[in-house]
Protein backbone atom coordinates (compact mmCIF):
# COMPACT_ATOMS: atom_id res chain seq x y z
CA UNK A 1 0.00 0.00 0.00
CA UNK A 2 1.57 3.29 -0.79
CA UNK A 3 1.88 5.63 1.89
CA UNK A 4 1.04 9.27 2.24
CA UNK A 5 4.52 10.48 0.98
CA UNK A 6 5.50 8.18 -1.84
CA UNK A 7 1.17 9.56 -3.18
CA UNK A 8 3.01 13.02 -2.35
CA UNK A 9 6.24 12.45 -4.68
CA UNK A 10 4.73 10.85 -7.55
CA UNK A 11 2.04 13.87 -7.81
CA UNK A 12 4.68 16.02 -6.93
CA UNK A 13 6.59 14.12 -10.14
CA UNK A 14 3.86 14.24 -12.42
CA UNK A 15 3.37 17.92 -11.42
CA UNK A 16 6.64 19.03 -13.27
CA UNK A 17 7.04 17.68 -16.82
CA UNK A 18 10.59 18.01 -19.12
CA UNK A 19 8.53 20.08 -21.74
CA UNK A 20 7.44 22.37 -19.06
CA UNK A 21 11.29 23.17 -18.03
CA UNK A 22 12.93 26.51 -19.67
CA UNK A 23 16.34 25.55 -20.19
CA UNK A 24 16.97 21.28 -19.58
CA UNK A 25 20.36 21.71 -17.37
CA UNK A 26 22.53 19.38 -16.14
CA UNK A 27 25.40 20.57 -13.98
CA UNK A 28 28.26 19.28 -15.52
CA UNK A 29 29.54 17.60 -11.99
CA UNK A 30 27.02 16.97 -10.06
CA UNK A 31 25.66 13.58 -8.68
CA UNK A 32 23.28 14.58 -6.43
CA UNK A 33 20.73 16.45 -8.54
CA UNK A 34 18.50 13.61 -9.34
CA UNK A 35 18.36 12.77 -5.87
CA UNK A 36 17.56 16.10 -4.44
CA UNK A 37 15.08 16.79 -7.42
CA UNK A 38 12.34 15.31 -6.42
CA UNK A 39 12.59 16.67 -2.72
CA UNK A 40 12.80 20.48 -4.44
CA UNK A 41 9.60 19.51 -6.27
CA UNK A 42 7.53 18.08 -3.74
CA UNK A 43 8.08 21.38 -1.41
CA UNK A 44 6.67 23.82 -4.41
CA UNK A 45 3.62 24.75 -4.91
CA UNK A 46 1.03 22.92 -7.14
CA UNK A 47 1.97 26.04 -10.09
CA UNK A 48 5.31 23.98 -10.26
CA UNK A 49 7.02 26.09 -13.11
CA UNK A 50 6.64 29.06 -11.63
CA UNK A 51 8.09 28.18 -8.56
CA UNK A 52 10.99 26.35 -10.33
CA UNK A 53 11.97 29.85 -12.28
CA UNK A 54 11.49 31.52 -8.54
CA UNK A 55 13.82 29.21 -6.90
CA UNK A 56 16.12 29.51 -10.09
CA UNK A 57 16.02 33.19 -10.18
CA UNK A 58 17.40 32.82 -5.95
CA UNK A 59 19.71 30.22 -6.57
CA UNK A 60 23.10 31.88 -6.40
CA UNK A 61 25.29 29.85 -8.41
CA UNK A 62 23.24 30.43 -11.91
CA UNK A 63 25.27 31.50 -14.34
CA UNK A 64 24.88 34.17 -16.74
CA UNK A 65 23.02 31.87 -19.00
CA UNK A 66 20.07 31.68 -16.77
CA UNK A 67 17.75 28.64 -16.08
CA UNK A 68 18.19 25.09 -13.57
CA UNK A 69 16.02 23.38 -11.38
CA UNK A 70 18.91 22.86 -8.82
CA UNK A 71 22.59 23.27 -8.69
CA UNK A 72 25.20 22.34 -6.02
CA UNK A 73 26.13 25.29 -3.91
CA UNK A 74 28.58 27.82 -4.54
CA UNK A 75 31.85 26.25 -3.45
CA UNK A 76 30.99 22.30 -3.63
CA UNK A 77 32.00 21.88 -7.20
CA UNK A 78 34.65 19.08 -6.03
CA UNK A 79 36.09 18.56 -9.49
CA UNK A 80 36.89 22.22 -10.55
CA UNK A 81 38.71 22.43 -6.78
CA UNK A 82 40.58 19.41 -7.26
CA UNK A 83 42.32 21.36 -10.37
CA UNK A 84 41.88 24.84 -9.13
CA UNK A 85 45.90 24.17 -7.88
CA UNK A 86 46.81 23.60 -11.40
CA UNK A 87 46.70 27.22 -12.52
CA UNK A 88 44.68 30.35 -11.95
CA UNK A 89 44.74 32.06 -15.60
CA UNK A 90 41.73 31.99 -17.50
CA UNK A 91 41.28 31.79 -21.27
CA UNK A 92 38.27 31.98 -22.88
CA UNK A 93 37.36 31.79 -26.61
CA UNK A 94 34.02 32.69 -28.13
CA UNK A 95 32.53 30.99 -31.53
CA UNK A 96 29.76 31.20 -34.10
CA UNK A 97 28.74 27.74 -33.75
CA UNK A 98 29.73 24.53 -31.88
CA UNK A 99 32.24 22.86 -34.58
CA UNK A 100 34.87 26.09 -34.16
CA UNK A 101 34.41 25.53 -30.70
CA UNK A 102 35.03 21.89 -30.34
CA UNK A 103 38.28 22.87 -32.81
CA UNK A 104 39.90 25.67 -30.94
CA UNK A 105 39.09 23.57 -27.86
CA UNK A 106 41.04 20.53 -29.10
CA UNK A 107 43.88 22.66 -30.44
CA UNK A 108 44.12 24.79 -26.79
CA UNK A 109 43.86 21.63 -25.15
CA UNK A 110 47.11 20.33 -27.52
CA UNK A 111 48.97 23.32 -27.56
CA UNK A 112 49.56 23.88 -23.73
CA UNK A 113 48.90 22.28 -20.71
CA UNK A 114 45.66 23.34 -19.78
CA UNK A 115 42.46 22.28 -18.38
CA UNK A 116 39.26 23.06 -20.57
CA UNK A 117 36.87 23.60 -17.66
CA UNK A 118 33.56 25.11 -19.61
CA UNK A 119 31.68 24.67 -22.80
CA UNK A 120 28.59 26.85 -22.65
CA UNK A 121 25.79 27.46 -25.01
CA UNK A 122 24.96 31.14 -24.67
CA UNK A 123 22.40 31.35 -27.22
CA UNK A 124 22.17 32.56 -30.92
CA UNK A 125 24.36 29.80 -31.36
CA UNK A 126 27.55 31.10 -29.80
CA UNK A 127 29.47 28.86 -27.85
CA UNK A 128 32.29 29.57 -25.07
CA UNK A 129 34.80 27.13 -24.07
CA UNK A 130 37.33 28.54 -21.39
CA UNK A 131 41.00 27.07 -19.81
CA UNK A 132 42.42 27.07 -16.86
CA UNK A 133 46.12 26.95 -16.18
CA UNK A 134 49.68 28.52 -15.94
CA UNK A 135 49.69 32.27 -17.31
CA UNK A 136 51.95 31.40 -20.06
CA UNK A 137 50.07 27.68 -21.14
CA UNK A 138 46.49 29.53 -20.84
CA UNK A 139 48.48 32.69 -23.65
CA UNK A 140 49.95 30.33 -25.59
CA UNK A 141 46.87 27.72 -25.98
CA UNK A 142 44.15 30.41 -26.51
CA UNK A 143 46.28 31.76 -29.31
CA UNK A 144 46.28 28.69 -30.80
CA UNK A 145 42.59 28.05 -29.98
CA UNK A 146 41.87 31.44 -31.92
CA UNK A 147 44.40 30.38 -35.25
CA UNK A 148 42.46 26.90 -35.18
CA UNK A 149 38.87 27.91 -35.20
CA UNK A 150 39.30 30.74 -37.33
CA UNK A 151 39.72 28.27 -39.88
CA UNK A 152 36.81 26.01 -39.41
CA UNK A 153 32.92 27.90 -39.89
CA UNK A 154 32.12 31.79 -39.07
CA UNK A 155 35.07 31.07 -36.84
CA UNK A 156 36.57 33.25 -34.03
CA UNK A 157 33.71 36.25 -32.66
CA UNK A 158 36.04 36.85 -29.55
CA UNK A 159 38.88 35.67 -27.51
CA UNK A 160 40.20 36.75 -23.74
CA UNK A 161 42.67 35.85 -21.58
CA UNK A 162 42.45 37.13 -18.07
CA UNK A 163 45.57 36.49 -16.09
CA UNK A 164 44.69 36.70 -12.32
CA UNK A 165 41.01 36.21 -12.12
CA UNK A 166 39.04 37.49 -9.27
CA UNK A 167 38.32 34.68 -6.79
CA UNK A 168 34.52 35.97 -6.90
CA UNK A 169 34.32 35.19 -10.87
CA UNK A 170 34.61 30.76 -9.74
CA UNK A 171 30.65 30.58 -9.42
CA UNK A 172 30.65 31.94 -12.99
CA UNK A 173 33.32 29.59 -14.04
CA UNK A 174 31.24 26.52 -13.47
CA UNK A 175 28.83 26.39 -16.50
CA UNK A 176 25.25 26.24 -16.43
CA UNK A 177 25.39 22.98 -18.07
CA UNK A 178 22.54 23.51 -20.72
CA UNK A 179 22.57 21.59 -23.58
CA UNK A 180 20.87 23.42 -25.99
CA UNK A 181 19.85 27.40 -26.34
CA UNK A 182 17.25 28.66 -29.34
CA UNK B 1 53.52 55.43 -24.70
CA UNK B 2 51.25 56.42 -27.14
CA UNK B 3 47.43 55.62 -27.07
CA UNK B 4 47.30 54.12 -23.28
CA UNK B 5 44.60 54.79 -21.13
CA UNK B 6 45.12 54.62 -17.64
CA UNK B 7 42.13 53.72 -15.78
CA UNK B 8 40.91 53.38 -12.37
CA UNK B 9 38.81 51.28 -10.09
CA UNK B 10 41.07 48.76 -10.56
CA UNK B 11 44.08 51.06 -11.86
CA UNK B 12 45.31 49.60 -15.20
CA UNK B 13 46.68 50.46 -18.53
CA UNK B 14 44.49 49.76 -21.75
CA UNK B 15 45.30 49.95 -25.13
CA UNK B 16 43.91 48.54 -28.43
CA UNK B 17 46.16 47.64 -31.10
CA UNK B 18 44.59 47.75 -34.72
CA UNK B 19 45.08 45.58 -37.45
CA UNK B 20 44.60 44.79 -40.99
CA UNK B 21 44.50 41.25 -41.23
CA UNK B 22 44.34 38.73 -38.31
CA UNK B 23 47.77 37.55 -39.68
CA UNK B 24 49.02 40.41 -38.60
CA UNK B 25 47.30 40.69 -35.34
CA UNK B 26 48.30 37.31 -35.20
CA UNK B 27 52.11 37.89 -35.29
CA UNK B 28 51.83 40.75 -32.95
CA UNK B 29 50.18 38.26 -30.20
CA UNK B 30 52.81 36.36 -30.70
CA UNK B 31 55.81 38.25 -30.79
CA UNK B 32 54.06 39.88 -27.33
CA UNK B 33 53.53 36.22 -26.24
CA UNK B 34 57.23 35.72 -26.55
CA UNK B 35 57.85 39.06 -24.47
CA UNK B 36 55.84 38.24 -22.21
CA UNK B 37 57.19 34.62 -20.85
CA UNK B 38 61.16 36.20 -21.20
CA UNK B 39 60.32 38.72 -18.64
CA UNK B 40 57.64 37.04 -16.77
CA UNK B 41 54.83 39.21 -16.96
CA UNK B 42 51.06 38.93 -18.23
CA UNK B 43 48.64 41.38 -19.32
CA UNK B 44 44.67 40.78 -19.86
CA UNK B 45 44.78 39.98 -23.55
CA UNK B 46 41.62 40.38 -25.79
CA UNK B 47 41.62 39.62 -29.45
CA UNK B 48 39.15 39.45 -32.16
CA UNK B 49 40.32 39.33 -36.00
CA UNK B 50 41.39 42.41 -36.48
CA UNK B 51 41.75 43.50 -33.00
CA UNK B 52 43.75 43.21 -29.72
CA UNK B 53 42.82 44.80 -26.24
CA UNK B 54 45.84 44.98 -23.96
CA UNK B 55 45.38 45.66 -20.05
CA UNK B 56 48.16 46.12 -17.88
CA UNK B 57 47.31 45.48 -14.77
CA UNK B 58 49.35 46.30 -11.44
CA UNK B 59 51.73 43.72 -10.26
CA UNK B 60 51.47 41.18 -7.50
CA UNK B 61 53.74 42.44 -5.54
CA UNK B 62 52.58 46.10 -5.50
CA UNK B 63 51.04 46.40 -2.22
CA UNK B 64 49.15 49.69 -3.14
CA UNK B 65 47.67 48.36 -6.29
CA UNK B 66 48.60 51.26 -8.61
CA UNK B 67 50.28 52.16 -11.71
CA UNK B 68 53.71 52.58 -11.78
CA UNK B 69 56.77 53.50 -13.98
CA UNK B 70 57.40 49.37 -14.40
CA UNK B 71 53.84 49.17 -15.41
CA UNK B 72 54.57 52.27 -18.19
CA UNK B 73 57.98 50.44 -19.32
CA UNK B 74 55.92 47.35 -19.85
CA UNK B 75 53.18 49.58 -22.23
CA UNK B 76 56.45 51.34 -24.03
CA UNK B 77 57.86 47.54 -24.90
CA UNK B 78 54.38 46.68 -26.24
CA UNK B 79 54.66 49.79 -28.39
CA UNK B 80 57.64 48.98 -29.30
CA UNK B 81 57.05 44.99 -30.31
CA UNK B 82 53.88 46.24 -32.52
CA UNK B 83 56.09 48.81 -34.11
CA UNK B 84 58.77 45.95 -35.10
CA UNK B 85 56.19 43.92 -36.78
CA UNK B 86 54.34 46.66 -38.46
CA UNK B 87 57.53 47.12 -40.28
Amino acid sequence: MPTSQNRQSKSSDNAIKPQDQVVDVTPLNSTAQSKTSPKVKSELNKNSSNNLKTSTSKNLSNSSVGGGSSKPPIGKNKAFQAKSNFGIALGMIETRGLVPAIEAADAMTKAAEVNLIVKELVGGGYVTVMVRGETGAVNASVRAGADACERVGDGLVAAHIIARPHDEIEPALRGSGAKRRS
Amino acid sequence: MEGWRQKKRPECLEKRFEFQSYEKNRDFLDALGEYCEKVNRFPDISFGKTYANITIRPEENNVKEEISKDDHDFASEIDFLNKQEEN
